[in-house]
Protein backbone atom coordinates (compact mmCIF):
# COMPACT_ATOMS: atom_id res chain seq x y z
CA UNK A 1 0.00 0.00 0.00
CA UNK A 2 1.03 3.53 -0.79
CA UNK A 3 1.94 6.32 1.53
CA UNK A 4 -0.59 8.69 0.00
CA UNK A 5 -2.80 8.09 -2.62
CA UNK A 6 -4.55 10.60 -4.44
CA UNK A 7 -7.42 10.21 -6.76
CA UNK A 8 -9.35 13.05 -8.29
CA UNK A 9 -8.21 15.94 -6.63
CA UNK A 10 -9.99 19.38 -7.25
CA UNK A 11 -9.54 22.86 -5.84
CA UNK A 12 -12.27 25.25 -6.89
CA UNK A 13 -12.37 28.88 -5.67
CA UNK A 14 -16.16 30.54 -5.67
CA UNK A 15 -14.91 34.05 -6.25
CA UNK A 16 -17.05 37.11 -7.47
CA UNK A 17 -15.75 36.80 -11.01
CA UNK A 18 -17.14 33.52 -10.77
CA UNK A 19 -15.76 29.63 -10.80
CA UNK A 20 -12.28 29.71 -10.49
CA UNK A 21 -10.45 25.90 -10.30
CA UNK A 22 -6.83 25.39 -9.57
CA UNK A 23 -6.77 21.90 -9.56
CA UNK A 24 -8.23 20.04 -11.69
CA UNK A 25 -8.42 16.34 -11.74
CA UNK A 26 -4.94 15.49 -9.84
CA UNK A 27 -3.63 11.62 -9.37
CA UNK A 28 -0.71 10.36 -8.09
CA UNK A 29 0.59 7.99 -5.48
CA UNK A 30 3.46 8.14 -3.22
CA UNK A 31 5.53 5.76 -1.35
CA UNK A 32 8.77 6.41 0.48
CA UNK A 33 10.45 8.19 -2.30
CA UNK A 34 10.86 11.70 -3.89
CA UNK A 35 8.47 12.86 -6.30
CA UNK A 36 8.53 16.35 -8.02
CA UNK A 37 5.70 18.37 -9.03
CA UNK A 38 6.99 21.13 -11.59
CA UNK A 39 5.28 23.94 -13.59
CA UNK A 40 5.20 27.28 -13.43
CA UNK A 41 3.00 30.08 -11.51
CA UNK A 42 -0.31 29.36 -11.14
CA UNK A 43 -0.19 25.72 -12.33
CA UNK A 44 -1.56 24.29 -9.02
CA UNK A 45 1.42 22.49 -7.87
CA UNK A 46 1.28 24.80 -4.42
CA UNK A 47 -2.75 24.37 -4.28
CA UNK A 48 -2.43 19.89 -4.58
CA UNK A 49 0.94 20.38 -1.89
CA UNK A 50 -1.71 22.30 0.29
CA UNK A 51 -5.01 20.09 -0.39
CA UNK A 52 -3.15 17.04 1.53
CA UNK A 53 -2.74 18.72 4.54
CA UNK A 54 -6.07 20.29 3.59
CA UNK A 55 -4.99 24.16 4.19
CA UNK A 56 -6.85 25.68 1.75
CA UNK A 57 -9.10 28.75 3.20
CA UNK A 58 -12.53 29.19 2.12
CA UNK A 59 -13.90 30.01 -0.28
CA UNK A 60 -11.28 27.36 -1.18
CA UNK A 61 -12.95 24.07 -1.71
CA UNK A 62 -11.09 20.61 -2.01
CA UNK A 63 -13.23 17.39 -3.28
CA UNK A 64 -11.34 14.53 -4.11
CA UNK A 65 -12.67 10.57 -5.24
CA UNK A 66 -9.91 9.29 -2.60
CA UNK A 67 -7.60 10.91 -0.66
CA UNK A 68 -5.52 8.46 1.87
CA UNK A 69 -2.72 9.04 3.60
CA UNK A 70 -1.11 5.62 5.51
CA UNK A 71 -5.05 4.21 5.79
CA UNK A 72 -6.31 7.32 6.77
CA UNK A 73 -8.91 9.05 4.54
CA UNK A 74 -7.99 12.46 4.56
CA UNK A 75 -11.49 13.54 3.11
CA UNK A 76 -13.28 12.28 6.25
CA UNK A 77 -10.71 13.30 8.78
CA UNK A 78 -12.25 15.36 11.50
CA UNK A 79 -10.25 18.86 12.06
CA UNK A 80 -8.78 17.56 14.98
CA UNK A 81 -7.52 14.39 13.22
CA UNK A 82 -6.12 17.01 10.86
CA UNK A 83 -4.32 18.81 13.53
CA UNK A 84 -3.01 15.17 14.53
CA UNK A 85 -1.53 14.85 11.07
CA UNK A 86 0.16 18.35 10.53
CA UNK A 87 3.71 18.28 11.59
CA UNK A 88 4.20 15.29 13.21
CA UNK A 89 2.87 13.20 10.34
CA UNK A 90 2.93 15.25 7.42
CA UNK A 91 5.22 18.49 7.72
CA UNK A 92 4.90 21.21 5.07
CA UNK A 93 8.29 23.76 4.09
CA UNK A 94 7.11 26.91 2.93
CA UNK A 95 8.24 28.82 0.01
CA UNK A 96 9.54 31.94 1.15
CA UNK A 97 11.20 31.88 4.88
CA UNK A 98 10.90 35.58 5.55
CA UNK A 99 7.08 35.10 5.89
CA UNK A 100 6.91 31.57 7.36
CA UNK A 101 8.95 31.89 10.41
CA UNK A 102 7.37 34.39 12.86
CA UNK A 103 9.22 37.39 12.76
CA UNK A 104 9.12 38.72 16.46
CA UNK A 105 9.86 35.57 17.99
CA UNK A 106 13.45 33.79 18.59
CA UNK A 107 14.13 30.76 16.14
CA UNK A 108 14.88 28.79 19.73
CA UNK A 109 11.34 29.68 21.01
CA UNK A 110 9.71 29.34 17.29
CA UNK A 111 11.66 25.40 17.11
CA UNK A 112 11.12 24.15 20.57
CA UNK A 113 7.22 25.35 20.79
CA UNK A 114 5.73 22.96 19.15
CA UNK A 115 7.91 20.10 21.27
CA UNK A 116 6.98 21.87 24.33
CA UNK A 117 2.83 22.34 23.60
CA UNK A 118 2.35 18.92 21.83
CA UNK A 119 4.70 16.82 23.31
CA UNK A 120 4.88 18.18 26.88
CA UNK A 121 8.51 17.93 26.94
CA UNK A 122 10.59 20.05 29.37
CA UNK A 123 12.29 23.09 28.47
CA UNK A 124 15.90 21.44 28.48
CA UNK A 125 15.20 18.46 26.57
CA UNK A 126 13.26 20.48 23.56
CA UNK A 127 16.45 22.63 23.60
CA UNK A 128 18.64 19.59 22.82
CA UNK A 129 16.28 18.31 20.31
CA UNK A 130 15.92 21.54 18.72
CA UNK A 131 20.48 22.00 18.90
CA UNK A 132 20.08 18.57 16.89
CA UNK A 133 18.01 19.38 14.46
CA UNK A 134 19.80 22.59 13.45
CA UNK A 135 22.95 20.26 13.82
CA UNK A 136 21.56 18.21 11.00
CA UNK A 137 20.64 20.76 8.94
CA UNK A 138 23.95 21.53 8.94
CA UNK A 139 23.93 24.96 10.79
CA UNK A 140 27.32 25.83 12.14
CA UNK A 141 26.50 27.87 15.29
CA UNK A 142 23.27 26.14 16.61
CA UNK A 143 23.03 28.13 20.22
CA UNK A 144 24.04 31.38 18.31
CA UNK A 145 20.90 30.59 15.74
CA UNK A 146 18.81 29.90 18.99
CA UNK A 147 18.93 33.25 20.38
CA UNK A 148 18.70 34.97 16.96
CA UNK A 149 15.35 36.94 15.25
CA UNK A 150 14.59 35.48 11.56
CA UNK A 151 15.66 39.08 10.05
CA UNK A 152 19.31 37.98 11.47
CA UNK A 153 19.58 34.91 9.33
CA UNK A 154 20.45 34.91 5.71
CA UNK A 155 17.68 33.43 3.12
CA UNK A 156 20.10 30.33 3.46
CA UNK A 157 20.30 30.27 6.95
CA UNK A 158 16.34 31.18 7.22
CA UNK A 159 15.38 28.21 4.99
CA UNK A 160 17.29 25.53 6.70
CA UNK A 161 15.66 26.51 10.14
CA UNK A 162 12.40 25.96 8.30
CA UNK A 163 13.50 22.40 7.32
CA UNK A 164 15.13 21.59 10.89
CA UNK A 165 11.57 22.75 12.35
CA UNK A 166 9.72 20.63 9.89
CA UNK A 167 11.76 17.56 10.77
CA UNK A 168 11.72 17.82 15.04
CA UNK A 169 8.66 15.30 14.87
CA UNK A 170 10.12 13.05 12.92
CA UNK A 171 7.21 13.17 9.61
CA UNK A 172 6.10 10.40 7.50
CA UNK A 173 5.54 12.51 4.58
CA UNK A 174 6.96 16.37 3.67
CA UNK A 175 6.23 18.68 1.48
CA UNK A 176 8.37 20.80 0.60
CA UNK A 177 7.09 24.21 -1.95
CA UNK A 178 9.83 25.73 -3.59
CA UNK A 179 12.25 24.65 -0.72
CA UNK A 180 15.56 25.93 -2.08
CA UNK A 181 14.66 28.80 -4.93
CA UNK A 182 15.52 31.46 -2.42
CA UNK A 183 18.98 30.03 -2.28
CA UNK A 184 21.65 30.07 -4.56
CA UNK A 185 23.31 27.39 -6.14
CA UNK A 186 26.01 26.19 -3.50
CA UNK A 187 23.65 26.14 -0.55
CA UNK A 188 20.81 25.07 -2.92
CA UNK A 189 23.14 21.79 -3.06
CA UNK A 190 23.45 21.70 0.36
CA UNK A 191 20.02 21.51 1.58
CA UNK A 192 19.15 19.00 -0.93
CA UNK A 193 21.40 16.60 -0.01
CA UNK A 194 20.16 17.37 3.54
CA UNK A 195 16.87 16.16 2.47
CA UNK A 196 17.96 13.55 0.16
CA UNK A 197 19.76 12.14 3.54
CA UNK A 198 16.49 12.36 5.38
CA UNK A 199 14.60 10.21 2.71
CA UNK A 200 17.35 7.52 2.40
CA UNK A 201 18.05 7.26 6.57
CA UNK A 202 14.64 7.75 7.78
CA UNK A 203 12.83 6.37 4.98
CA UNK A 204 10.18 9.74 4.58
CA UNK A 205 8.25 10.57 1.61
CA UNK A 206 8.82 13.79 -0.02
CA UNK A 207 6.67 15.73 -2.31
CA UNK A 208 8.78 18.28 -3.92
CA UNK A 209 7.30 21.03 -5.32
CA UNK A 210 9.42 23.38 -7.85
CA UNK A 211 9.54 25.50 -11.25
CA UNK A 212 13.43 24.61 -11.68
CA UNK A 213 13.28 21.24 -14.17
CA UNK A 214 16.95 20.86 -14.19
CA UNK A 215 16.75 20.61 -10.54
CA UNK A 216 13.86 17.96 -10.17
CA UNK A 217 15.28 16.33 -12.80
CA UNK A 218 18.74 15.86 -10.77
CA UNK A 219 16.77 15.37 -7.32
CA UNK A 220 13.48 13.44 -7.93
CA UNK A 221 12.96 10.36 -8.34
CA UNK A 222 9.79 10.71 -10.46
CA UNK A 223 8.10 13.68 -12.13
CA UNK A 224 4.46 15.20 -12.64
CA UNK A 225 4.55 17.83 -14.90
CA UNK A 226 1.66 20.27 -14.21
CA UNK A 227 0.09 23.27 -16.32
CA UNK A 228 -3.43 24.83 -16.01
CA UNK A 229 -4.39 22.96 -12.72
CA UNK A 230 -3.68 19.49 -14.49
CA UNK A 231 -0.74 16.58 -14.91
CA UNK A 232 0.52 16.66 -18.62
CA UNK A 233 3.03 14.19 -18.05
CA UNK A 234 4.38 12.00 -15.57
CA UNK A 235 7.80 10.50 -15.83
CA UNK A 236 10.82 8.75 -14.32
CA UNK A 237 12.72 11.93 -13.41
CA UNK A 238 16.01 10.38 -15.52
CA UNK A 239 14.08 11.12 -18.31
CA UNK A 240 12.77 14.33 -17.80
CA UNK A 241 15.09 15.79 -20.32
CA UNK A 242 13.23 13.58 -23.25
CA UNK A 243 10.22 14.63 -21.94
CA UNK A 244 7.13 13.73 -24.91
CA UNK A 245 4.80 16.62 -24.25
CA UNK A 246 5.12 19.71 -26.12
CA UNK A 247 4.68 21.73 -23.09
CA UNK A 248 7.76 20.03 -20.97
CA UNK A 249 9.85 20.15 -23.78
CA UNK A 250 9.16 24.30 -24.56
CA UNK A 251 9.85 24.52 -20.86
CA UNK A 252 13.37 22.60 -21.16
CA UNK A 253 14.16 24.51 -24.74
CA UNK A 254 13.40 28.50 -23.44
CA UNK A 255 16.14 27.28 -20.72
CA UNK A 256 19.60 29.77 -21.65
CA UNK A 257 22.61 27.27 -21.73
CA UNK A 258 25.73 27.51 -21.23
CA UNK A 259 28.14 28.13 -23.77
CA UNK A 260 24.52 28.60 -26.10
CA UNK A 261 24.07 30.92 -29.02
CA UNK A 262 23.33 34.25 -28.44
CA UNK A 263 20.03 34.22 -30.60
CA UNK A 264 16.78 34.52 -28.60
CA UNK A 265 15.54 32.33 -26.61
CA UNK A 266 12.85 30.28 -27.97
CA UNK A 267 9.24 31.06 -26.38
CA UNK A 268 6.49 28.86 -25.35
CA UNK A 269 3.96 28.57 -27.82
CA UNK A 270 0.74 27.38 -25.68
CA UNK A 271 -1.58 25.03 -27.35
CA UNK A 272 -5.00 25.92 -26.03
CA UNK A 273 -5.54 21.51 -25.91
CA UNK A 274 -2.89 21.02 -23.36
CA UNK A 275 -5.05 22.50 -20.69
CA UNK A 276 -8.09 20.81 -21.73
CA UNK B 1 36.08 52.86 -20.62
CA UNK B 2 32.36 53.82 -19.62
CA UNK B 3 31.92 52.21 -16.03
CA UNK B 4 35.44 52.00 -13.96
CA UNK B 5 35.61 50.81 -10.71
CA UNK B 6 38.99 50.95 -8.58
CA UNK B 7 39.77 49.19 -5.42
CA UNK B 8 35.81 49.74 -4.71
CA UNK B 9 35.19 48.93 -0.72
CA UNK B 10 31.84 49.18 0.68
CA UNK B 11 31.50 48.67 4.84
CA UNK B 12 28.07 48.81 6.99
CA UNK B 13 27.93 49.70 10.19
CA UNK B 14 25.38 48.39 12.58
CA UNK B 15 25.71 48.56 16.37
CA UNK B 16 29.52 48.63 16.75
CA UNK B 17 29.65 45.74 14.12
CA UNK B 18 31.79 46.36 10.53
CA UNK B 19 29.95 44.17 8.03
CA UNK B 20 32.66 44.32 4.42
CA UNK B 21 30.32 43.88 2.21
CA UNK B 22 32.46 44.96 -0.44
CA UNK B 23 36.65 44.53 -0.46
CA UNK B 24 38.82 46.16 -3.09
CA UNK B 25 36.78 45.19 -6.55
CA UNK B 26 37.90 46.72 -9.77
CA UNK B 27 36.48 46.05 -12.64
CA UNK B 28 35.85 47.75 -16.00
CA UNK B 29 32.87 47.99 -18.59
CA UNK B 30 33.37 49.79 -21.98
CA UNK B 31 30.47 51.40 -23.53
CA UNK B 32 27.88 49.53 -25.01
CA UNK B 33 29.63 46.43 -23.29
CA UNK B 34 27.27 43.74 -21.10
CA UNK B 35 29.33 42.92 -17.83
CA UNK B 36 28.15 40.34 -15.41
CA UNK B 37 28.86 39.74 -11.63
CA UNK B 38 28.27 36.25 -10.35
CA UNK B 39 28.43 34.40 -6.93
CA UNK B 40 26.57 33.49 -3.92
CA UNK B 41 24.46 35.29 -1.70
CA UNK B 42 26.15 37.72 0.24
CA UNK B 43 29.38 37.72 -1.83
CA UNK B 44 28.67 41.85 -2.30
CA UNK B 45 27.61 41.40 -6.18
CA UNK B 46 24.45 43.34 -5.61
CA UNK B 47 26.18 45.68 -3.30
CA UNK B 48 28.62 46.57 -6.14
CA UNK B 49 25.56 47.80 -8.60
CA UNK B 50 23.68 49.97 -4.75
CA UNK B 51 27.19 51.57 -4.60
CA UNK B 52 27.29 52.92 -7.98
CA UNK B 53 23.18 54.00 -6.99
CA UNK B 54 24.31 55.56 -3.82
CA UNK B 55 22.22 53.05 -1.88
CA UNK B 56 25.06 52.02 -0.22
CA UNK B 57 27.98 53.74 1.81
CA UNK B 58 31.14 53.39 -0.48
CA UNK B 59 34.48 53.32 2.07
CA UNK B 60 36.72 53.16 -0.07
CA UNK B 61 38.35 53.38 -3.68
CA UNK B 62 36.59 55.27 -6.46
CA UNK B 63 34.00 54.99 -9.70
CA UNK B 64 33.74 56.52 -12.33
CA UNK B 65 32.07 57.17 -15.42
CA UNK B 66 32.95 58.71 -18.70
CA UNK B 67 36.05 59.48 -16.56
CA UNK B 68 34.43 61.59 -13.99
CA UNK B 69 33.86 60.26 -10.28
CA UNK B 70 29.88 59.74 -9.83
CA UNK B 71 27.73 62.63 -8.30
CA UNK B 72 24.26 61.44 -7.49
CA UNK B 73 22.43 64.09 -8.85
CA UNK B 74 19.60 64.25 -11.31
CA UNK B 75 22.22 63.80 -14.49
CA UNK B 76 23.57 60.64 -12.79
CA UNK B 77 20.11 59.24 -13.48
CA UNK B 78 19.60 60.37 -16.66
CA UNK B 79 22.74 58.85 -17.28
CA UNK B 80 22.06 55.20 -14.95
CA UNK B 81 19.13 53.26 -14.07
CA UNK B 82 18.91 49.98 -12.10
CA UNK B 83 15.75 47.43 -12.06
CA UNK B 84 15.78 45.22 -9.15
CA UNK B 85 14.92 41.65 -8.59
CA UNK B 86 11.53 41.84 -6.85
CA UNK B 87 8.77 43.12 -9.45
CA UNK B 88 6.66 42.51 -6.61
CA UNK B 89 8.43 45.04 -4.22
CA UNK B 90 10.09 47.62 -6.68
CA UNK B 91 6.72 48.61 -7.81
CA UNK B 92 4.25 51.10 -5.84
CA UNK B 93 1.38 49.20 -4.92
CA UNK B 94 -0.87 52.56 -5.28
CA UNK B 95 0.36 53.84 -8.21
CA UNK B 96 -1.26 53.03 -11.81
CA UNK B 97 1.10 52.00 -14.11
CA UNK B 98 1.09 55.30 -15.58
CA UNK B 99 2.05 57.23 -12.27
CA UNK B 100 4.87 55.07 -12.12
CA UNK B 101 5.97 56.05 -15.90
CA UNK B 102 5.09 59.30 -15.58
CA UNK B 103 6.88 60.11 -12.61
CA UNK B 104 10.25 60.15 -13.78
CA UNK B 105 9.68 62.44 -16.68
CA UNK B 106 7.69 64.93 -13.89
CA UNK B 107 10.71 65.18 -11.72
CA UNK B 108 12.83 65.81 -14.48
CA UNK B 109 10.55 68.40 -16.06
CA UNK B 110 10.68 66.70 -19.46
CA UNK B 111 7.35 67.20 -21.27
CA UNK B 112 4.73 64.33 -19.82
CA UNK B 113 3.05 63.45 -23.05
CA UNK B 114 0.58 60.18 -24.06
CA UNK B 115 2.56 59.47 -26.28
CA UNK B 116 5.59 58.88 -24.59
CA UNK B 117 3.87 56.41 -22.41
CA UNK B 118 2.00 54.42 -25.11
CA UNK B 119 5.53 54.49 -26.24
CA UNK B 120 7.28 52.87 -23.65
CA UNK B 121 4.85 50.44 -22.84
CA UNK B 122 4.91 49.38 -26.35
CA UNK B 123 8.70 48.94 -26.76
CA UNK B 124 8.72 46.67 -23.49
CA UNK B 125 5.88 44.55 -25.48
CA UNK B 126 3.27 45.27 -23.12
CA UNK B 127 -0.12 47.05 -24.47
CA UNK B 128 -1.30 50.35 -24.03
CA UNK B 129 -4.40 49.65 -22.01
CA UNK B 130 -2.23 48.59 -19.24
CA UNK B 131 -1.61 52.53 -18.29
CA UNK B 132 -4.40 52.45 -15.82
CA UNK B 133 -3.86 49.21 -14.26
CA UNK B 134 -1.97 48.69 -10.84
CA UNK B 135 1.03 46.44 -10.06
CA UNK B 136 -1.22 43.86 -8.75
CA UNK B 137 -3.44 43.40 -11.58
CA UNK B 138 0.29 42.79 -13.86
CA UNK B 139 1.57 39.19 -13.66
CA UNK B 140 5.20 38.85 -12.14
CA UNK B 141 6.57 39.24 -15.88
CA UNK B 142 4.30 41.96 -16.82
CA UNK B 143 5.74 43.97 -13.63
CA UNK B 144 9.28 43.28 -14.76
CA UNK B 145 8.28 44.49 -18.06
CA UNK B 146 6.91 47.96 -15.87
CA UNK B 147 10.33 48.04 -14.28
CA UNK B 148 12.46 47.97 -17.61
CA UNK B 149 10.00 50.58 -18.84
CA UNK B 150 10.27 52.92 -16.50
CA UNK B 151 14.03 52.34 -15.90
CA UNK B 152 14.19 53.55 -19.90
CA UNK B 153 12.05 56.77 -19.07
CA UNK B 154 15.04 59.18 -18.79
CA UNK B 155 16.74 56.88 -22.34
CA UNK B 156 20.18 56.03 -20.10
CA UNK B 157 23.29 54.95 -21.40
CA UNK B 158 23.80 52.17 -18.47
CA UNK B 159 21.12 49.62 -17.00
CA UNK B 160 22.02 47.80 -14.21
CA UNK B 161 20.55 44.41 -13.96
CA UNK B 162 19.86 43.02 -10.12
CA UNK B 163 19.11 39.22 -10.74
CA UNK B 164 16.33 40.39 -13.40
CA UNK B 165 14.83 37.11 -14.06
CA UNK B 166 15.51 35.58 -10.52
CA UNK B 167 11.82 35.47 -9.99
CA UNK B 168 10.13 34.62 -12.87
CA UNK B 169 9.24 31.71 -14.08
CA UNK B 170 11.68 29.95 -17.39
CA UNK B 171 9.21 31.17 -20.33
CA UNK B 172 8.69 34.05 -18.69
CA UNK B 173 12.69 34.51 -18.24
CA UNK B 174 13.10 33.92 -21.54
CA UNK B 175 11.09 36.52 -22.86
CA UNK B 176 12.43 38.99 -20.17
CA UNK B 177 15.86 37.87 -21.26
CA UNK B 178 15.11 38.65 -25.13
CA UNK B 179 13.94 42.06 -24.50
CA UNK B 180 16.67 43.28 -22.75
CA UNK B 181 18.82 41.74 -25.75
CA UNK B 182 16.67 43.17 -28.37
CA UNK B 183 16.52 46.67 -25.99
CA UNK B 184 20.16 47.02 -25.67
CA UNK B 185 20.96 46.11 -29.46
CA UNK B 186 18.56 49.27 -30.57
CA UNK B 187 19.05 51.45 -28.22
CA UNK B 188 23.22 50.48 -27.49
CA UNK B 189 23.31 50.61 -24.02
CA UNK B 190 25.64 49.41 -21.60
CA UNK B 191 24.77 46.70 -19.38
CA UNK B 192 26.45 45.73 -15.61
CA UNK B 193 23.79 42.80 -14.58
CA UNK B 194 24.39 40.61 -11.49
CA UNK B 195 22.95 36.97 -11.61
CA UNK B 196 23.73 33.81 -9.42
CA UNK B 197 22.63 31.86 -12.56
CA UNK B 198 25.52 31.07 -14.80
CA UNK B 199 23.58 30.24 -17.65
CA UNK B 200 21.15 33.65 -17.63
CA UNK B 201 25.13 35.48 -17.85
CA UNK B 202 26.80 33.40 -20.09
CA UNK B 203 23.86 34.12 -22.52
CA UNK B 204 23.36 37.70 -21.74
CA UNK B 205 27.10 38.98 -20.78
CA UNK B 206 30.66 39.62 -22.69
CA UNK B 207 32.54 39.38 -19.77
CA UNK B 208 32.67 37.95 -15.82
CA UNK B 209 33.33 38.64 -12.92
CA UNK B 210 33.42 35.60 -9.68
CA UNK B 211 32.79 37.28 -6.66
CA UNK B 212 33.41 35.48 -3.41
CA UNK B 213 32.81 36.96 0.26
CA UNK B 214 33.18 40.48 -1.33
CA UNK B 215 35.98 40.05 -3.15
CA UNK B 216 37.17 39.45 -7.24
CA UNK B 217 37.69 36.13 -7.74
CA UNK B 218 38.15 36.20 -11.27
CA UNK B 219 37.63 37.70 -14.48
CA UNK B 220 36.09 35.40 -17.47
CA UNK B 221 35.88 36.27 -20.74
CA UNK B 222 32.37 34.58 -22.48
CA UNK B 223 34.48 32.15 -23.99
CA UNK B 224 36.77 31.04 -21.30
CA UNK B 225 33.95 30.09 -19.44
CA UNK B 226 31.98 28.34 -22.19
CA UNK B 227 34.97 25.91 -22.55
CA UNK B 228 35.48 25.70 -18.95
CA UNK B 229 39.05 27.81 -19.09
CA UNK B 230 38.88 29.02 -14.99
CA UNK B 231 41.73 29.45 -13.09
CA UNK B 232 40.74 29.63 -9.43
CA UNK B 233 39.13 27.09 -7.44
CA UNK B 234 35.86 28.97 -6.52
CA UNK B 235 35.27 29.56 -9.98
CA UNK B 236 35.59 25.99 -10.90
CA UNK B 237 33.41 24.45 -7.68
CA UNK B 238 30.69 27.49 -9.25
CA UNK B 239 30.35 25.89 -12.75
CA UNK B 240 31.05 22.33 -11.43
CA UNK B 241 27.52 23.78 -9.33
CA UNK B 242 26.09 24.38 -12.76
CA UNK B 243 27.34 21.30 -14.78
CA UNK B 244 23.41 20.91 -15.33
CA UNK B 245 23.27 24.47 -17.72
CA UNK B 246 25.60 23.47 -19.99
CA UNK B 247 24.62 23.07 -23.37
CA UNK B 248 25.11 19.76 -23.64
CA UNK B 249 22.99 17.74 -20.69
Amino acid sequence: MSLLTVKNLRVTFDTEAGRVEAVRGVSFDLNRERLGIVGESGSGKTMTGRSVLRLIRPPGKIEADEMTFDGIDLMKASETQMRALRGPRIAMVMQDPKYSLNPVMKVGAQLTEGLRQRDKVSKSEAIAKAIDALNAVQIRDPQRVMEAYPHELSGGMGQRVMIAMMLIPNPDLLIADEPTSALDVTVQAEVLSILDNLVKTRGMGLIFISHDLRLVARFCDRVLVMYKGKVVEELAAKDLMHAKHPYTQGLLNCLPRIGGTREALPSLDRDASWAL
Amino acid sequence: MLIEIENLSVTFTAQGRHVRAVEGVSLNVKAQESFGLVGESGSGKSTILRAICGLAPISGGSIRINGKPITHDRAFSRKVQMVFQDPYASLHPRHTIDRTLSEPLAIHGLPLTDAAITKALTDVGLPPNFRFRYPHQLSGGQRQRVAIARALMLQPEILLLDEPTSALDASVQAETLNLLSRLRTERGLTFLMVSHDLAVIDHMCDRILVMQHGKAVEELTREALATAQMQTPYARSLFAASADRMLEG
